[in-house]
């Protein structure tokens, strides 16, 4: 499972990351995460099973759905779980948008 | 709430956001930022021996007289031909936003950038001498002209690679990246094509005048005069909270119009600099990392102030906000906060979340504008440089560029610590009412 992570510099999105890793390796998911700037998500959407926006960008969902050619789930995070760096909350919706709930 | 947002500012948001010339530009000059911040860096490791006269001296001792060399020669290789990057860069991204590899062409854009600049040479003492070009050409001075001619120049490209007619078909048996280079000859000889005859017809209806001389002269001089001024900088910042204030990323979504002009303020700033111009008046005030180093102190909004008062005024209740914000604050990091707190959406954090910045812009600009600190020099470092050190090499190594990071960090408590008291004592209400309503249900 592929979970890519998305805001304006891959920054604050990363502090996300090392929350959800742990959060996944407590439940014991195997899954690779990780977090980049909106210049070159296009690059990694390929290699991703779900997208995930920070709320600051969830301007570019439409714009971003639209290249992934609705292959993968593209969604913006909860703001509330984003600010709080909750890990385990965002690794639920992604596990949940990746089986297509 | 939400309704009005998504109707009213997402639109403007998405426009901005996903412009694709407005992203192609954005995204171009930051992927430069190895070559604006080296040659920055160089440019202030030269300069500071005159500020830090023993460190100048040391140099001088161990590498000898010309120690300023190597500083130079970077300087020449980064800032001097800062546009060609551009040029390359833009069409390279445009390009692929059209879903094109980009490699013809960013080629086929320098080829009718280089086409454009003029031929002779203006050489003191002569008439101007064929085959010498002026890198006022090719530095920041020219990057109104490269973003022009990089965005022109893909535009027709790409829209001649899709006419069919010009799509020379080989056999099966030729190998694809031959295919590839055919398959764009006519679209790129073309494009190259019209633009030598565009700048011919130019040159003929301004009486032999270029493009960049043109451009400079009647359209990026007044622009510029018009941008480096506080109620554009006062504008801006403005805008950048009233995005971030619903939870959009305002310096990402208007990225497009900023970056450009900061770059080409920031960069003539540090080439006068690296010349070593004395008279301040000649250096433009909005440049650079302005707004990272002075105003945008913790991230927008200038957060690190409301983490302070925080600590000063609210420990207990905001422990979990703290230890959540307080590490990526001092890197200009602050989406814990905003999202987290929050500030966004939130009438009475917004308050202090746009006046004080707006504030500190105005705070910023004058002390500039009026001699008492020295201009923004350096045309980019790290935006994640903590509040202060930014200020400090933001100005080319000047304390009062430092001092003036830590007055604005002041302002910004000072604005700050009134709301966190008052949240503070709304938040205890809150809990008492509760309390009463609740007490009733328990004995019962």
């Amino acid at each position: 499972m592929n979970i890519l992570l998305c805001c304006s510099a891959g920054m604050s999105t990363s502090l996300l990351v090392t929350k959800m890793q742990a959060s996944a390796e407590s439940q014991g998911i195997d899954c690779k995460i990780w977090a980049v700037g909106n210049g070159e998500v296009r690059s990694h959407i390929d290699s991703a099973d779900v997208l995930l926006l920070g709320p600051q960008i969830r301007f570019m969902t439409e714009q971003l759905k639209k290249e992934a050619g609705g292959r993968i789930p593209v969604a913006p995070i909860n703001p509330m779980h984003y600010g709080l760096c909750n890990g385990e909350e965002v690794l639920k919706q992604a596990m949940s948008l990746i089986k297509g709930e | 709430m939400m309704t009005f947002i998504e109707k009213y500012i997402m639109p403007y948001a998405m426009k901005f956001g996903n412009n694709r010339h407005l992203l192609a530009i954005r995204d171009a000059l930051i992927g430069m930022i190895a070559i604006t911040m080296v040659g920055s860096f160089a440019v202030l490791f030269n300069n500071l021996g005159e500020i830090i006269k023993p460190y100048g001296r040391l140099m001088e001792s161990i590498f000898g007289e010309s120690w300023k060399t190597l500083g130079g020669d970077i300087w020449w290789g980064t800032f001097a031909f800062l546009t060609i990057f551009a040029v390359f860069g833009i069409s390279h991204r445009l390009a692929k936003s059209y879903g094109d590899d980009g490699f013809e062409a960013m080629l086929v854009a320098a080829a009718c950038f280089f086409l454009l600049v003029p031929q002779v040479g203006q050489v003191p003492d002569t008439e101007g001498v064929w085959g010498f070009i002026g890198y006022g050409y090719f530095n920041a001075t020219a990057l109104f002209t490269g973003i022009v001619v990089a965005l022109l120049a893909t535009e027709v490209f790409i829209r001649l690679t899709r006419v069919n007619a010009f799509i020379i078909r080989l056999p099966d048996g030729v190998p694809p990246a031959v295919a590839g280079a055919f398959a764009k000859l006519v679209p790129g000889m073309l494009t190259i094509f019209i633009f030598g005859v565009a700048g011919l017809l130019f040159r003929k209806m301004t009486n032999g005048e270029f493009l960049n001389d043109w451009l400079n002269a009647t359209l990026v001089a007044p622009l510029t005069n018009a941008a480096d001024s506080l109620p554009f900088a006062i504008l801006i910042v403005f805008l950048v909270h009233g995005f971030w204030a619903v939870g959009l990323h305002g310096p990402n979504i208007l990225g497009g119009v900023t970056t450009p002009l900061f770059t080409s303020l920031g960069t003539k700033n540090t080439d006068l600099y690296a010349q070593g111009v004395a008279d301040l008046d000649k250096y433009a005030i909005l440049a650079g990392p302005f707004l990272d180093a002075f105003v945008y102190l913790g991230g927008s909004g200038a957060t690190l102030g409301l983490i302070i008062a925080m600590f000063i005024a609210g420990r207990k209740r905001h422990k979990q906000m703290l230890a959540l914000g307080t590490p990526p604050g001092i890197f200009q990091i602050n989406e814990p906060l905003l999202f987290g707190l929050p500030i966004v959406l939130n009438p009475i954090w917004l308050i202090p979340f746009i006046s004080a910045p707006v504030i500190m812009t105005v705070v910023a600009y004058l002390a500039i504008k009026w001699g008492l600190v020295y201009p923004v020099v350096v045309a980019s470092i790290p935006w994640v440089t903590p509040a202060g050190i930014g200020g400090y090499l933001a100005t080319g190594g000047h304390i009062s560029g430092a001092v003036l990071a830590l007055v604005n960090l002041a302002i910004s408590i000072a604005i700050y610590l009134p709301f966190v008291y008052v949240t503070g004592k709304l938040d205890e209400k809150k809990l008492k009412r509760q309390q009463t309503e609740q007490t009733p249900t328990i004995q019962g």
